[in-house]
Order: C-alpha cells, then structure tokens, then sequence
C-alpha cells in the first residue's frame, strides 16, 4: 500500500512531465476504442436491418452460382410441399436509377431492380407497378431524388435507358437501401424479362409452418441449388455488408497499432527521465532497505496508475468518437451504441499493457541503481559497454536484415524472406539510432556551428543523450519509413500503369462496362457489332469451372477476333479452334499441363466435359484459362459479361465514343472508356489508397511529435541553469527559442532522414518482389525525389512545431531562479 | 573618476503582503572607473540584490540603476541582454560555465553571441593573465573548481566590459584557489584597468579591495576607501 501511495505521489508531483505521455496513451487507446465501438455498432445494426428485411422468408431458395436462373416449375413444386404456406418467386438486378440531373443515383452502393413481395415492400403512397413501363420507388430514393408519383424516370437496368412512370412509393427494410443504395420494383413480368428470362426467377422466398420437412425440399432441387434458412441469410447479408466496414476498421486498428507503438518510445523517455531525475531518491530507498524489486514495482505502479488515466480518458474520448462517426455515416443502418466488455477490456488492456511495457526497462534500470548512488549526486551516464553491446547487437540485426531484402529481390518468390528481412531490419535500426545520431549529426554539426553560437549549441544538444535522442527520433522514422516506402510503390504502380497503357497488351480501342462494374445487358455485345464503326469486339465472360476438383476461374472471350482485342505472347503452341483453351504459364507449370493435354472440367451448370490444351501464353494481368464464347455459353442460363472488348474504325475518337455510348442508349450506367480513360481509374484509385494510407499514419506523426514535445520540454528543463547562464552572459529570449528550435528541427530531421532512406529501400524491395512474384513486366522503380523531399521538409516542421511549446517555456525562464537551482 | 555604474535610491521589493521582503531599502552608490570594490554584510542583507539589480539582471522596484549613463529601468528584455552581454561581465558563486563548450570557447561566449570579432591580442593576454593556455580545448567538467572559476574570470574579462560583477566567487573554492582568483581579479583591475564589484564574506578577500561596502537589511551601512 505505500508503494501505492509513494507512486500516487510521485506520479502527481510529475504531472505536467507526464502530460505528453497521457496523451501519447490516449490517442492511441481513444482510436481502438472508438474502431471497435463503431464496428461492433455497425456491424449489429447491420444483422437487425438484414433480419427485418427478411421478415416473411423463412427459407430461401436459390442458385449457388450467379447468372444462373429457376424455373416456375420448380417454384410451383416447392409450394406443394407439405408444410410450405407460400412460395414468391422474387426477381432482382442491376438496376441504375437516374437522378433529375442525369447522374447514376446511389453511386457505390447497391443499387437494384426487383418485383414487389408483399411482406418487404410496403406502399406509402400510389399503387404498385402492374404493367410494363410502372415502376415503385423505395422512400429514402424517392426522398433523395425528389421524384413524386406520376413522374416519369430514367433508368436502365443493362442496356437502353428506360422511361417509366411512378405509380407508387414504398417502405423497405432492406438492408442495401439503409445503407444508401436504391431500389426499384417493377411488375413481376417486366422485371422477369428485364432482370431475368421471361417466367424465371433468381430466388424462391417460402414461407413455411408446421410439417415443413427440409429434406423434402432438398430432395427437389437441382444441381447447384441451395436452400438457405432466413437467419443463415441474415448473418451472411450482414457479413457482407459488414465487410466494408471491416476493411476500414482493420486500417483503423492499424494505424492506432502503429500509433501505440510510436508512443512506446515517448514512454520509455519519459520514465527513464523521471528515474535519472531520482537517482539520489531511489538509491536513498535502496540504502535504507528497499530491495531491487520494490524499486522496480514502485516504478511499474507510476506507469499502471498513468496508463490507467489515460486509457480511461482515451476509452470515453474513443466511444465518443465511434458514436459520431456511426451518428454521422448516412450511408449505415440505424442502430443503438454498442460497447461491449471487449471493446472495454481491449482498449484499457492495450492502453495500461503498452505503458507497463514501455515502463519495465526504465524500471529495470531504477532498480540497478546503486544505494551509494544517495551520496555521490551523479546521475550515472548509461557505461560505453552497454552502447557497445547494443550497437554489436544493432549492426548484427540491421546487416541480416538488409541482406535478407536484398536477397529476397533475386527471387522468383521473395515474400518470405523480405518480410523476415524487415522484420530484423527495422529494430535493428532503431537498435542502432544512438550510435547512428552522433555520426549523422557530426556531419551536419560544422554547418550548425557556421549559423552561429547558437547553432552550435543545439547541435551539440542534440547528442548530449544519445538514447533519448534516438529514441525520439525513431518515432518519427516509423511513420516516416511507412510514408517513405508507400510512395515509392505509388510512384512504381503509376509508372507501371503508364507503361502497362503505353504497352500493347490491349489492342481494343474500348472496353465498354457498367459503372457498378456489374453485368452488361447479354445483347450490348450484339448491339456493338451491328455499328459499321466497330470492327472486332468481344465480351469477357468470367465464371468458375471444376478442374480436377479445383475450382477455377474461366474466361471466355469470341477468340476469332481475340488479336484485335488483346496480345497474347505464345511459349508454346497457340490458339486452335475447336475445343480448345490456352493457359497462363504459371498456371501451366503448376498444374503440370502441357500442350496437347487434355482437360477434364466440369462446367458451371454440373455438365462434365472436356478441353484440349492449344496454347500457354505468357502472364501479364488478365490470367488463367481462356475459352471460346461457344464452349462456355451453352452451360450459362443467363449469359452476361461485365466487360465487352471493341476495336473500332480509326481507333480512339471522339465521334467512335460518342457512336458506341448512342447505340448503348446513352446510359448514365454504362461506361465506354479507351485505354486511358482506364488508366486514369487505376490511377485515380492507386490515389485514394495512398490517400486513405498517408491519413492513416498521421497519427503515428502526430504521436511521434508529441514524443519530440516531450524530449524538448525534459530537456529545457534540464537545462534550466545553462539557459539562465546564455541569458545571463548576453543571448535574449528570441536566441533562446532558437536554440531549442534548432535543437528539436536537428532530432527530427535525423529521424526523417532515417525514415526516408528506410522507406526508400523497403519500398524498392516490396515493389520489386510484389512485382516479380504477380509478373507486372511493367513495373519500374522510380524515386519520387519532390514527395520524398516533401518528406523532409515535413520532418523539419515537425520539428519546428514540437519546439514551440518547450522553446516558449525555456524564454520565459526567470532567469534569476535558473542561476539560482541547485 | 569616471562613473561607470551608479544607484539612486534603488529598492527591490520581493513579494507583497505577508510575504512582502524589501531586500534593497534606497540604496545610491556609484562605481568609478578603475576601482576594485568589495561588499560585505550579513547574511541576507541584500548583496546579491544588489549586484543583480545594478548588473540588469534583475528588475527595480523604484529608484534608478545605471551603467554609464544607460538608466537600466526602462529598458525591455533585448535592449538588457545586449547591455549585460556588451557592457558587463558576471563571475557567479558556481555554475559559471556551459558545459557543452571547451574552454576557449567558453571565454568568447559573450563576443560569439553577440557576432563580435574577438580581439585576439587582448583575449591571448586574458587568457595567459589566468595561466589557461593549456587547458583551452578542455570541457569545464575536466577542469577542477579553481580552474573552472579563473576561466569564468576570463570569459567576465574577454568582451572587455565596463564592470565585472562577481558574487562570492571564492565561495566555493579551497583557500588557494581563492587566493589565486582574488589576484587575479585585483591583476585585472592593476593591468588591465576594469572596474570590478565584488561580494565576499571573507576580509582577507575584501583585503585586496580599494573600498569597502557594508550592507545590512538592505541599507550601505559603511563605505570605506581603503589604502
Ligand atoms: N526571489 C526572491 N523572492 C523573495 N525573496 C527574496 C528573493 N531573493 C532574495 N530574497 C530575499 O531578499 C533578501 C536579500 O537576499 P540576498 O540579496 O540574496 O541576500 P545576500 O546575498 O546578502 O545573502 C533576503 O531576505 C532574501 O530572503
Ligand atoms: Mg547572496
């Protein structure tokens, strides 16, 4: 108990030295907290808002695979099943909504076409469509657009733009439409013949009671069928929905991971400071009885009772923030909060676990602090063995990382060993920084030195404690090295995409797809060769075959005209017709196929057959197994493509795309788009990744800021007497907060440049092996010399905003009392 | 003689009400060119009140304080920096010195601040006058007490300042040493003709003085010439 209270003390006598480390913990705990709050919130209101919008379905019956279609037949057996007390046929597609501006409403999300059932869709107003060219909207589109009954819309479900009429508004539990996609009902028939085939269904709803005998139900479905009970739907539709949401809290959690990390270093200053400053204190424990293992505990105390602060401060700040963001995405189901014990026992765990952790070797060291310390007022420098030994040990880590990287660029598949090579490399980095700090800052110490006394000063600083500056340091060399290595595999995908657009892997001049990257309508190929402009074209068409037990991804493609459309470099044989498919090399090698084998596949409707293998070509992006349209269509009950090749007269013009985009109906839902217009959305996406990523690691700068706040403000006062004697003999207020400036701009240029150089390799490194290993031939690395200079130049004001505070406090010194501190 | 730094009814006021202490209760004197002055007095008696009012380095409750004829007490912070790096020398009971910087360049501390040339001539007699040649690249930390405060003599002479303030300077010091640091600020006075003030508890250092100050609770309660 009195170790308790001592540490209670100390803890509270040392504050405001303690401030940057609560708020190290906080923003690290305040980001887990509020991830798992706002995931856990989501992903509940999610299964709810599923649930409700399954209400009246108890079993739903459905294909297995996409694109393929039930009969009428089979929903008429399934409602003569003992048991079943209904069977609605439901419909559902592609549907793209046009606003009153002429722009795809809902763009992102879902948004679909579908007939009314009677227990989800529940009219407001008007009547539901009962004949060909009527349409219901759901509220929230209708809301959203401001279309009324009786307006007249633009929509097109895959193909030519539709002007139907509203008749009626409904209501809808549907878990697309709360998370802001839109949804149009037509009358059964028109939505069969537009969504489906005349008299088929994508999905059977039953609704059954007492005597419902599942198996007889299984019993009547064919090949490829499934009967899913409402509740498995309702979690796999929350699942997916949930899957977006995962994805961004994943990055989250990332980023306060690295955060935390970054705040170790701030931890392990700060206690090591508060230890140095009570060397006479603790050894006076230690002279008078305490044994080492108290000392240790009473400094673990200090940094549980800190962590525990601030990990409650940060658990509050986090659920407030989870709440906003779940308050203010529109795009998300309603729901209530939720904090659940894990969110609570995670983010207070993470928080106290990483201070207690970053705390243990200050506190090791406070209990090697001798009892004779008491009496000598040395606050002992760390022995030049220790450094030795840490050095030997740093060299050894980095060197065996480096070559392990650089090892891992030579080969075929170097994943493994460059993650083992980073995973040494960079603490052995960190290992090393202190040794690293005084050659790097000796080289730039003489250009200090030129600037002034002042200047000389700060350098000088900067190394008086090689630990803490390093420390410091690599704080920011972490996110630095992240930033770094990012934008070199940016710079490297932008290259590669300009040269993958210069190269002629592609040939066609168009590739025509719909905006939510969702099927075409099955006739937008025909359409396309009927222009006399278009003079080659060809659909993709994907879907997974059985080969030998193993499902593959198939393509087909009409491979007549396959050499307007694509280059395919042949190693061995080439294309015949026929039965005939060809395959990417490395799938080749891995299955062992050579040319002239035969194949053995099984088709997407369960029809076994046969394929004769005529040709490998060598990878580049579109892989795998490649068919002709003829060979796979018959075993489709809706062929469709989500892509159609053209290759048009006079190439790329304007008036071709304008010809191409009119026969499509000038659909705000399909998208014809030459090669660079392509380019320019890879391009555009390599952005908002990069974007999404640069945002993430602000935090880990920020953290690591505070870390350089912190070093800056132990250090000022530290050095409260020096600065009274600058003062006293002649340097005003303004050189006073230059020194520090310059001091706190020398660290955190160091851990920039550091960071930097890092990032620059490992870039290189993942950039090389990612791209032998998925066989991009275009990839280059390139050195983005503005970002990375950019780079710098944040570190240095980075630097400069850290020394705002401490350089304020160390001018405002009264000078008098610096002179006069014992 | 010339007046190189005077007080006029200065008092200094710490603190109000309960706490109120008048460390300096109208305190005039000057300081002539020339002139090595010892002070002495009690125990809180406002000594290094004094010498931290008249040096700038503190702030004046009323009365007046010059250096020349500069009246210290309008002048805002940067205007009293320039004046106590250009115009007046400190030597402090300890902690007189950087510890980041060797010798030499503790000595020019004040003539690199403010971007002066030092006159080299004048710093190589300084520099022998307190028998330092050869520690010059040494760091404080390797210099022994006596050591650390001749150089901090040295670096109160380097910028040739009108007045040298040294409070207790051999507080710390072995009775040698002290000897050696009391010459040499009487040598600096004799030889290199600087007006010196300077605290000091022990009459066979105030021995080497021109004149003698006696403070008691903030008043001149003696002032006397000597031989
Ligand atoms: N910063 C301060 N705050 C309050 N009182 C002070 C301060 N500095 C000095 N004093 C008081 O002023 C008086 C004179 O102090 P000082 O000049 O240091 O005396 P001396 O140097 O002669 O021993 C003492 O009573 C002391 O307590
Ligand atoms: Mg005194």
């Amino acid at each position: 108990m009195t170790v308790f209270r001592t540490a209670l003390r100390t803890v509270l006598a040392h504050r405001a030295r303690l401030l940057m480390t609560v708020l190290a913990v906080l923003l690290g705990v305040a980001f887990v907290a509020g991830t798992l709050v706002f995931t856990t919130s989501v992903s509940d209101a999610y299964v709810a808002s599923s649930r409700q919008g399954l209400s009246g379905v108890d079993v739903r019956v459905r294909p297995v695979e996409e694109g393929r279609l039930l009969d009428e037949a089979l929903r008429a057996k399934t409602a003569a099943l003992p048991g079943v007390t209904g069977a609605a046929g439901a419909v559902e597609g592609f549907t793209a909504l046009a606003g009153k501006d002429g722009r795809l409403v809902g763009d992102g999300w879902p948004t679909r076409g579908a007939n009314p059932s009677g227990t989800r869709h529940r009219l407001t107003t008007g009547r539901m469509p009962a004949v060909e060219g009527e349409i219901a909207l759901d509220s929230h589109t209708a809301r959203r657009t401001g279309y009324a009954v009786g307006d007249t819309v633009r929509l097109s479900v895959s193909g030519p733009v539709l002007t139907p009429t509203v008749t009626g508004v409904f209501d809808t539990d549907d878990g697309n439409v709360a998370a802001g996609g839109t949804l149009v009902l037509f009358d059964t028939a028109t939505a069969q013949r537009l969504l489906a085939e005349p008299g088929r269904y994508n999905q059977i709803d039953l609704a059954v009671g007492p005597g419902f005998d599942p198996d007889a139900l299984k019993a009547l479905l064919p090949y490829g069928v499934e009967a899913v009970t409402a509740a498995q739907l309702a979690e796999r539709q929350a699942e997916r929905n949930a899957e977006s949401v995962t994805a961004l809290s994943q990055v989250l959690l990332a980023c306060a991971g690295v955060a935390l990390f970054v705040g170790i270093f701030l931890i392990v200053n700060t206690f090591t400071m508060l230890v140095t400053q009570r060397t006479r204190e603790l050894a006076l424990l230690r002279a008078v009885g305490a044994s080492r293992g108290q000392v240790t505990r009473s400094v673990l105390v200090e940094a549980f009772l800190v962590g525990s602060v601030a990990s409650a401060i940060g658990l509050a700040v986090g659920i407030g923030g989870g709440y906003a963001l779940f308050a203010a995405g529109d795009s998300l189901p309603d729901g209530p909060l939720v904090v659940d014990a894990a969110t609570v026992a995670v983010s207070l765990g993470l928080g106290i676990g990483v201070t207690l952790f970053a705390a243990w070797l200050p506190a090791r060291r406070a209990a090697r602090i001798p009892p004779v310390a008491a009496l000598a007022g040395v606050h002992a420098p760390a022995s030049a063995r220790s450094l030795r030994v840490r050095n030997g040990i740093g060299a050894v880590l980095a060197v065996a990382g480096g070559a392990l990287v650089i090892v891992s660029t030579v080969r075929a598949d170097g994943v493994l060993p460059l993650g083992l090579g980073v995973v040494l490399l960079l603490p052995g980095v960190f290992v090393l920084t202190p040794f690293l700090s005084r050659g790097v800052i000796a080289v730039v110490a003489p250009a200090l030195r030129r600037t002034g006394v002042v200047g000389g000063l700060a350098g000088r600083n900067a190394v008086r404690n090689p630990r803490r500056t390093a420390a410091t340091a690599s704080a920011l060399t972490i996110g630095l090295t992240l930033v770094a290595a990012l934008t070199v595999i940016g710079a490297g995908a932008d290259r590669a995409a300009h040269r993958l657009a210069a190269s002629d892997y592609l040939t066609a001049d168009y590739i025509v797809s719909m905006a939510n990257s969702g099927p075409l309508a099955p006739d937008t190929d025909d359409i396309l060769r009927e222009l006399p402009e278009v003079t080659a074209s060809s659909p993709r068409r994907v879907a997974h075959a059985t080969f030998n037990g193993v499902q593959r991804e198939v393509t087909a493609w009409r491979m007549a005209e396959y050499r307007q459309l694509l280059t395919l470099e042949f190693t061995a044989g080439g294309y015949a017709n026929g039965d005939a498919a060809v395959v990417d090399a490395d799938t080749a090698t891995g299955n062992g196929w050579r040319v002239g084998d035969t194949l053995a596949v099984v088709w997407p409707d369960g029809a076994p057959g046969t394929l004769t293998l005529s040709g490998i070509y060598k990878g580049t992006f579109d892989d795998g197994v490649k068919v002709d349209l003829s060979l796979l269509d018959p075993h489709l009950d809706r062929v469709s493509a989500t892509d159609v090749y053209v290759r048009t007269r006079g190439g790329v013009t304007a008036a071709n795309e304008r010809a191409l985009a009119h026969a499509l109906g000038d659909s705000p839902a399909v998208l014809v788009r030459d090669k660079s217009a392509l380019l320019d959305d890879v391009i555009g996406q390599i952005g908002i990744i990069l974007t999404v990523l640069y945002g993430m690691l602000a935090l880990a700068v920020v953290v690591a800021v505070l870390g350089i706040v912190n070093t800056m403000a132990m250090s000022v006062h530290e050095r409260t007497r020096e600065i009274g004697l600058l003062r006293a003999v002649g340097l005003d207020r303004a050189g006073v907060r230059r020194m520090v400036r310059l001091e706190s701009v020398v660290i955190s240029l160091f851990g920039g440049v550091l960071g930097v150089g890092l990032g620059v390799f490992v870039g290189w490194a993942v950039g090389d092996v990612v791209s032998t290993k998925e066989g991009i031939t275009t990839w280059a690395f390139v050195l983005p010399w503005g970002l990375l200079l950019l780079c710098l130049c944040g570190a240095a004001g980075a630097g400069v905003v850290a020394a705002i505070w401490p350089a304020r406090r160390a001018a405002r010194l009264d000078l008098l009392a610096a002179i006069r501190t014992e | 003689m010339k007046v190189v730094s005077s007080a006029t009814d200065l008092t200094k006021v710490y603190g109000r009400g309960e706490t109120r202490v008048v460390a300096l209760d109208g305190v005039s004197i000057a300081f002539g060119r020339g002139e090595f002055t010892a002070i002495m007095g009690p125990s809180g008696s406002g000594k290094s009140t004094l010498m931290h009012c008249m040096a700038g380095l503190d702030s004046i409750t009323s009365g007046s304080a010059r250096i020349g004829d500069v009246e210290l007490a309008g002048l805002d912070d940067r205007r009293l920096t320039r004046l106590r790096r250009d115009r007046v020398g400190f030597v402090f009971q300890a902690f007189n010195l950087m510890p980041t910087l060797n010798a030499a360049e503790n000595v020019t501390l004040p003539l690199d601040l403010g971007g002066r040339r030092p006159d080299r001539e004048w710093l190589d007699r300084v520099i022998s006058t307190v028998g330092l040649s050869d520690r010059l690249h040494h760091r404080p930390a390797e210099l022994s007490g006596g050591q650390q405060q001749r150089l901090a003599v040295a670096r109160a002479l380097a910028s040739r300042p009108e007045i040298i303030f040294a409070d207790e300077p051999t507080g710390n010091l072995d009775s040698r040493s002290g000897a050696e640091v009391l010459g040499l600020l009487r040598e600096a006075v004799r030889e290199l003709d600087s007006t010196v003030v300077m605290v000091t508890h022990d009459p066979a250092a105030a021995a080497h003085a021109d004149r003698v100050v006696h403070l008691a609770d903030g008043r001149v309660v003696d002032d006397v010439r000597g031989a």
